[in-house]
C-alpha cells in the first residue's frame, strides 16, 4: 500500500504541476477572457492566425514565458537545493541562505554597472554571476571545513550573504546612470517581471543538466549522505566530488539569479517538505522536488503578479514569506533534537 | 591476509598520540586493542582505515598502504561507522546497506543485479530483511548496529574495523555484536573498552598505554592483575576459571 502511493507521487506533481502552470495562463494584471487565452494558444499550437494579435502576444511572447520561467526556475533552485544539503550534510543548506545567490547577483549587477567580462560575445552578466557564486560557495564549504554544525554553516551563510548584499549595493550606487542602476537594483530583489523565452530556454538548459548529473551522480550523492569520512572510506574521491557540486551548484544559481534575480528558500522549503514524502534517496528526492519547486514558484508567481495588480509584488517577498517560518521552524527542531 | 604495522609515530601538535607502535595482525581473527583513554587505539585504528597518512608504516601483504587506491583498498578493508549526519537518519535500511557495494562501482554507473542479490543475501543473514523498508531512524541501537555491520559485510572485505563499536549500546547488542563479528569469515579489528567483553570474544588482544603497545597475546597472558596495575594504574581482582576470565571492576 505504502508503496503504491510512493509509486505516485511523481505522477500526481507532475499532473498537478500541468493544471496550475496552465491554470496560471489565465490571471494577470490585464483581465483576460478564458476564449482569448484559449484562442491565443490555439493559434501557438497550430501555427494558424490569432484572432487578435495583441492578445496572442500577451499570451504567448509574456505570460507564457513567464510561466514557463518561473516553473524551471522553481525546479532549477528545488535541486540546487539539494545538492547544497548534500554537499555540507546539513538541510538548512540553500543557495539564498548560504550567500550564493547574493554572490551571483554581485556578479550579474558587476556585469551590467562595470561591464565586467566585456571580451566575451554571449552571456556576459551569467559568466559574472556564475563567478559570483562560485566564489560565495567554495568560500562558504571552506569556512564550513569538516564541522557539521548547522549554527556553524547557517552564520557562515549569514556573513557571506551580507557581504556580496554589500557589495550588490555599492555598485549599483557606483553607477552614475540611473536606468543601469535600475535594473541592477532588481538583481536584489527578485522578479519573473519581464521574462522571454531566451530566459527560459537557458534555464531549461541548466534545468536538463542539473537533472542529468544528478541522475549519472545519484550512487556518489547517496553515499555522501552518510558523511564524508564514510565517502572516502568506501573509495569516493570526495574533494573531486565536492567540486563537481560546488560548480554545478553555482552554475545553476548564477543561471537562475540572472533571470530572476534573489529569490530565496525555495530550495529549502521544497526538499524539506519531499524528503518526508519520498525519503533522502537521491533519485525519487530530485524529480519530486523539481516538479514540486516548479509548481509552487510558479503560484507563488501568479500570486505576487495577481494579489496587488496591476502592481507587482517581488517574488522573493512572497517566497520569504513563507520559506522564513519554514527554516526558523527547521532551527528550532535541529537543536531540540540536539538537546534530546 | 596480513596487516604489517612498523614503527609507526603519530603527534598532534607537541602531544605524541603514537610512539613507534609496531604489531601484526594475521588471519581468521578477532583482535581487540584496549588500553586507558589517550592511550592511542583510536588513533592506531584510524591509520589502519586510512584517515592519517601512514607514510610507509603500514604495509597491507607488503605493499605500503600509500600504493593501494582508495577503492582498492576499501573492497578489502571495511570501517564499520556510526551513523551522524542529518540526512541519513531518512534513508531506509536496504539504501544505507546497499552504499556497501560502492569500492566495487565505477563513477556514474549504477548497482545493478548482482550487487542487489548480494545485498538480499547480506539483508537475511543479518535478520533485516523484514525491516528493508524501515527509515533508519525509527530503528532501535540494536538494529542499527545490525545495519552498519551488513554494509561492511556486503563490501565482501577480508577485514572490518570497529572503533569503539559496543558503546551506548545495551548489553545484549553488545553480545550480539561480538558473536557476528565471531561469526564473521575474515579479520576484524576492533578497540573496545569492556575488558571482560575483551575477555570473552577476542582471539588477541593489544594493550595500549601512552602511544606504545605494553604487550600483545591471548586474553589469558594480557588480562592479568600486573598488566592491568601497569596499563591501568589500578589494582584489580581476576577471576580465572577453566573456560573463562572475568574482571572484577
Amino acid at each position: 500500500m505504502k508503496h503504491n502511493f510512493r509509486g505516485l507521487i511523481c505522477p500526481g506533481l507532475l499532473s498537478l504541476l500541468c493544471i496550475t502552470a496552465f491554470g496560471s495562463l489565465f490571471w494577470g494584471a490585464a483581465s483576460l477572457s478564458s476564449g482569448d487565452v484559449l484562442d491565443a494558444l490555439r493559434a501557438l499550437v497550430t501555427g494558424g492566425e490569432a484572432s487578435n494579435p495583441n492578445l496572442y502576444n500577451l499570451v504567448v511572447m509574456v505570460r507564457l514565458p513567464r510561466v514557463c520561467l518561473c516553473v524551471l526556475g522553481g525546479a532549477v533552485l528545488s535541486v540546487v537545493g539539494i545538492l547544497m544539503q548534500t554537499l555540507t550534510g546539513n538541510p538548512l543548506a540553500e543557495p539564498y541562505v548560504l550567500g550564493v545567490s547574493s554572490g551571483a547577483s554581485a556578479g550579474a549587477a558587476g556585469a551590467i554597472v562595470f561591464r565586467w567580462f566585456a571580451f566575451l560575445p554571449v552571456g556576459r552578466v551569467v559568466f559574472s554571476a556564475f563567478v559570483g557564486s562560485f566564489v560565495a560557495i567554495a568560500l562558504v564549504v571552506a569556512l564550513q571545513g569538516r564541522s557539521t554544525s548547522p549554527l556553524r554553516l547557517v552564520l557562515t551563510g549569514m556573513g557571506v550573504s551580507a557581504f556580496f548584499q554589500a557589495a550588490t549595493t555599492l555598485i549599483i550606487y557606483s553607477s552614475n546612470n540611473e536606468a543601469q542602476a535600475r535594473s541592477a537594483q532588481y538583481w536584489l530583489t527578485g522578479s519573473f517581471s519581464g521574462s522571454n523565452w531566451a530566459d527560459a530556454r537557458v534555464t531549461l538548459g541548466a534545468l536538463v543538466l542539473l537533472l542529468l548529473l544528478c541522475r549519472l551522480l545519484e550512487k556518489e550523492l547517496d553515499l555522501l549522505l552518510l558523511g564524508q569520512d564514510a565517502a572516502a572510506q568506501s573509495g569516493m574521491n570526495v574533494r573531486a566530488m565536492q567540486l563537481v557540486m560546488i560548480l554545478l551548484s553555482a552554475l545553476a544559481v548564477s543561471v537562475v539569479v540572472s533571470v530572476s534575480g534573489l529569490v530565496g528558500f525555495v530550495g529549502l522549503i521544497i526538499p524539506h517538505i519531499m524528503r518526508r514524502v519520498v525519503g533522502t534517496s537521491h533519485r525519487p528526492l530530485v524529480v519530486s522536488s523539481a516538479l514540486a519547486g516548479g509548481c509552487f514558484l510558479n503560484l507563488a508567481d501568479t500570486i505576487a503578479r495577481t494579489a496587488f495588480a496591476p502592481q507587482e509584488m517581488p517574488i522573493g517577498v512572497m517566497t520569504a514569506f513563507i520559506g522564513a517560518p519554514v527554516f526558523i521552524l527547521m532551527i528550532r527542531r535541529i537543536y531540540h533534537e540536539d538537546r534530546g | 591476509m596480513k596487516i604489517e604495522v612498523d614503527a609507526l609515530s603519530f603527534s598532534v601538535g607537541k602531544k605524541r598520540i603514537l610512539n613507534g607502535v609496531s604489531a601484526r595482525f594475521e588471519g581468521r581473527r578477532l583482535f581487540g586493542v584496549i588500553g586507558p583513554n589517550g592511550s592511542g587505539k583510536t588513533t592506531l585504528l584510524r591509520h589502519l582505515y586510512r584517515q592519517y597518512p601512514a607514510n610507509g608504516h603500514i604495509r597491507i601483504d607488503g605493499v605500503p598502504v600509500e600504493q593501494i587506491s582508495r577503492r582498492q583498498y576499501a573492497r578489502r578493508v571495511a570501517v564499520m561507522m556510526q551513523l551522524q549526519t542529518f540526512a541519513e537518519s531518512e534513508l531506509r535500511v536496504s539504501e544505507v546497506v546497499r552504499t556497501g557495494r560502492y569500492p566495487y562501482k565505477k563513477v556514474m554507473l549504477p548497482y545493478d543485479r548482482a550487487d542487489e542479490a548480494i545485498i538480499d543475501e547480506v539483508l537475511r543473514e543479518t535478520d533485516l530483511w523484514a525491516l528493508r523498508d524501515r527509515r533508519v531512524c525509527t530503528l532501535s541501537g540494536g538494529e542499527l548496529q545490525r545495519v552498519m555491520i551488513a554494509r561492511c559485510l556486503v563490501q565482501q572485505p577480508e577485514v572490518i574495523l570497529l572503533d569503539e563499536p559496543t558503546n551506548h549500546l545495551d548489553i545484549q547488542y553488545r553480545v550480539e555484536l561480538m558473536l557476528r563479528l565471531r561469526r564473521f569469515d575474515g579479520m576484524a579489528i576492533l578497540t573496545l573498552h569492556d575488558l571482560n567483553l575483551a575477555a570473552r570474544y577476542c582471539d588477541i588482544l593489544l594493550l595500549m598505554k601512552e602511544g606504545v603497545i605494553l604487550a600483545g597475546g591471548a586474553p589469558r597472558e594480557i588480562l592479568t592483575t600486573a598488566w592491568i596495575e601497569r596499563a591501568f594504574g589500578v589494582h584489580i581482582d581476576i577471576i580465572e576459571t577453566d573456560s573463562e576470565i572475568y574482571i572484577g571492576i
